[in-house]
């Protein structure tokens, strides 16, 4: 169902993008200076979410840098330390990552408009931990009670590689900064697996699927420091 | 100015798409319910005469010892039994009619990684008994670890 529905929105976005492209055409297009320079920027969902659940505390901040009139290199870090209560156990999860792409801006600004509506691809890595707080076993009936089982299970030295592609936009809402969102698709390459355990969450993956898929999604409020000025 | 409008608007739009697809996103996963999960101890009962011969014990029933709480009661050659996951011992109490025997079981315990939702299952290693014996003349025990109700794991004879 879910493969559906993410599909779904995919072809309207893509669907969306050929659309303004198109209204762009018929505009007149006026030469005008483009500001290139890095981009810097926190994804702001994440300490936001945190105040919320403190059991889900999380911090990426993210970079790019423009070197065609619409391709930016991008780049992403982030740490993660989250505990997941799940029906028959707790585990916690901690990490850090860095994702590395390009964005193409498909977004054709009038004048010397900044914004962008971009898809991007990424390549990601990840470190990380998962300690099983307690368990739960999982038996017939009910006719014990008890404790759950709280003997932490510590796995150390976990790490991950995933291939992520973007769909985002931003809008540059006053001078140089900017406002944006994206939503990520991941499928994960390669991991190691823990014995006896599953990476169930991958920092930067967030939830692991049992395709080894995730799914993500940023607010990011960024500000751009411009170096150049060139006439696109 | 149009166009901011316009950008806007799409704007909008994708929030609230992603947004859904987001909401979509939750795991939904539910253990499925035709898993094994920790599995029972299986007890067969055998003639003493005749040991390779079943034989049905006649008004049998299982009580827990400390909650004297009946597992089963039935004329039987086979029964499956719960251990405790959350210790190492479970005492029972075996029943032939009104003839008691109390059967305290040990192992050591170890937990099973099954999924997400499923959680663990709890695999017993070691299992050993010491029992009283009224009606019950023999136990021997099959298998010492218990992982799946497939085999017999525990023979009593009578």
């Amino acid at each position: 169902m879910l493969k559906y529905i993410t599909s779904f929105l995919l072809l309207s976005s893509f669907a969306m993008l050929g659309q303004v492209s198109m209204e762009a055409q018929d505009s007149i297009a006026l030469p005008k200076d483009q500001k290139y320079g890095i981009r810097v920027g926190i994804d702001i969902s994440k300490p936001v979410q945190s105040i919320f659940d403190n059991q889900n505390k999380g911090i990426e901040i993210t970079a790019d840098y423009r070197i065609k009139p619409n391709l930016f290199i991008a780049a992403e870090m982030g740490a993660t330390d989250r505990t997941s209560q799940e029906d028959y156990f707790n585990f916690t999860t901690k990490g850090a990552y860095i994702k590395a792409g390009i964005n193409l801006n498909a977004y054709k600004n009038w004048l010397d408009m900044q914004n962008e509506i971009f898809v991007g691809l990424r390549y990601g890595f990840s470190s990380f931990s998962h300690t099983i707080n307690s368990i739960t076993p999982n038996q017939h009936g009910s006719y014990f009670s008890g404790e759950s089982i709280t003997d932490p299970i510590n796995y150390d030295n976990l790490s991950a590689h995933w291939a992520e592609f973007i769909f985002g936009i931003k809008a540059e809402t006053f001078n140089n900064l900017f406002i944006g969102f994206s939503v990520s698709l991941k499928g994960v390459l390669s991991q190691t697996e823990p014995e006896n355990f599953k990476n169930l969450y991958i920092p930067g993956v967030s939830s692991v699927n049992l395709n080894n898929n995730g799914v993500g999604f940023n607010y990011t409020l960024s500000y751009l420091i411009p170096f150049k000025k060139k006439n696109k | 100015m149009a166009s901011k409008i316009i950008f806007m608007k799409r704007i909008l739009i994708l929030l609230v798409s992603a947004l859904l697809a987001i909401a979509s996103c939750e795991t939904d996963e539910i253990c499925d319910q035709t898993i094994q999960p920790t599995p029972n101890l299986v007890i067969t009962f055998y003639d003493i005469d005749n040991p390779e011969t079943r034989k049905e014990v006649i008004g049998f029933s299982a009580k827990l010892l400390e909650s004297q709480e009946v597992i089963t009661t039935t004329d039987t050659d086979s029964i499956q039994l719960p251990l405790d996951v959350f210790n190492l011992t479970t005492s029972y109490q075996f029943l032939e009619g009104e003839t008691v025997d109390d059967i305290k079981l040990t192992y050591t315990s170890e937990q099973i990684f099954m999924s997400q939702s499923c959680g663990y299952r709890t695999q017993f290693n070691n299992l050993e008994n010491i029992s009283t014996s009224n009606w019950i003349q023999k136990i021997s025990v099959e298998e010492t670890t218990i992982n799946d109700q497939k085999t017999e794991h525990v023979k009593i004879y009578h």
